[in-house]
């Protein structure tokens, strides 16, 4: 997009930086859940496990349950040892998501957001498959049927990061333009435009809730799932 | 003939709208899903919940082709156009 709500520029010498708004807000949100997350973890440390759990404990609760929805199925007996990789991704993602609600542009409206995850996810599953069985072993398991598909086999597995990133960046995007849009439309007709005030809760709604956390799910399950069949023995 | 900016920017508005004649079978798509997941809760309500769940990854999954169309057209219309 040519022109960003806000950015930051820095200007040191001939250096040049121009920091847009989505990024600043991710790295914002990166010092808050770190701060959460430090302070969460020493109340639970000092919580009593035979009572039940109140306040910010039980929010990390919740937190956990949420993630163990979503990746259990596909990691099965592996789920321990990915749980703090992929449950510090899915809450990130998803306040990510939900950002848009506050009037803050959305981090996942980046690409290079999207396709960082993306990338880290294709590599650990590369990696994953070679640690398993080694080189030789993966590269047979890719030319399944016969050894003409191997090329075809290679293209599928880079188009998984590719469409991963696409999709979301696509979905969330959208949403952001088309309520720009809809605001722009309603400051352009203001008397008359109040009455889009009745429209933006469901488009809010439907585009930043209900999609944004799709989206999150989504990304998720598939990045699991593949991840999954690499890493875990065990039949679903 | 002469290809001056606004015949640039014009043919790229106009890609964009192209472009998204893909939505086309993108809803066809989801609609089958949608039907058949329909379906598939009249038949046994119980298992409602995880039906819903697979119709959900599934129509997002088939959503990708719609939104790699949508992805082109935004492209041509903010860098082009």
């Amino acid at each position: 997009m040519e022109q960003q709500v806000s950015a930051l520029e820095i200007t040191f010498g001939s250096f040049h930086l121009e920091i847009q708004q989505s990024i600043l807000v991710w790295l914002v949100l990166c010092v808050i859940f770190a701060v959460f997350f430090i302070w969460a973890g020493k109340k639970i440390d000092k919580a009593d496990p035979s009572k039940a759990s109140t306040g910010v404990v039980y929010v990390c609760e919740e937190i956990l349950n949420l993630v163990l929805y979503v990746i259990k199925g596909n990691l099965r007996e592996k789920t321990k040892r990915y749980l703090p990789f992929f449950g510090t991704l899915i809450l990130m993602m998803l306040v990510s998501n939900l950002i848009g609600l506050v009037g803050l542009q959305n981090p996942t409206s980046n690409v290079s957001f999207n396709a960082t995850l993306a990338v880290t996810i294709f590599f650990m599953i590369q990696i994953n498959g070679i640690k398993r069985a080694g080189l030789k072993a993966r590269i047979k398991s890719l030319s399944e049927p016969m050894a003409i598909l191997l090329p075809m086999n290679i293209v599928g597995e880079i188009a998984l990061p590719l469409s991963m990133t696409m999709r979301l960046f696509g979905n969330i995007l959208a949403g952001c333009i088309i309520t720009m849009l809809i605001y722009t439309l309603m400051k352009s007709v203001m008397p008359w435009g109040v009455l889009g005030f009745i429209f933006t809760p469901f488009l809010h709604a439907f585009l930043d809730i209900f999609t944004g956390v799709i989206q999150t799910y989504i990304f998720f399950t598939l990045g699991s799932f593949f991840l999954g069949q690499q890493v875990s023995e065990e039949e679903a | 003939m002469e290809f001056n900016e606004f015949f640039v920017q014009g043919m790229a508005l106009l890609g964009a709208g192209i472009a998204m004649v893909a939505g086309f079978g993108q809803g066809i798509g989801e609609g089958f899903a949608a039907g058949k997941g329909a379906e598939a809760v009249g038949r046994n309500p119980e298992a409602s919940g995880k039906i819903q769940s697979i119709m959900v990854l599934g129509i997002a999954l088939a959503e990708t082709t719609g939104i790699f169309a949508l992805v082109v057209a935004i492209l041509l219309i903010f860098v082009k156009g």
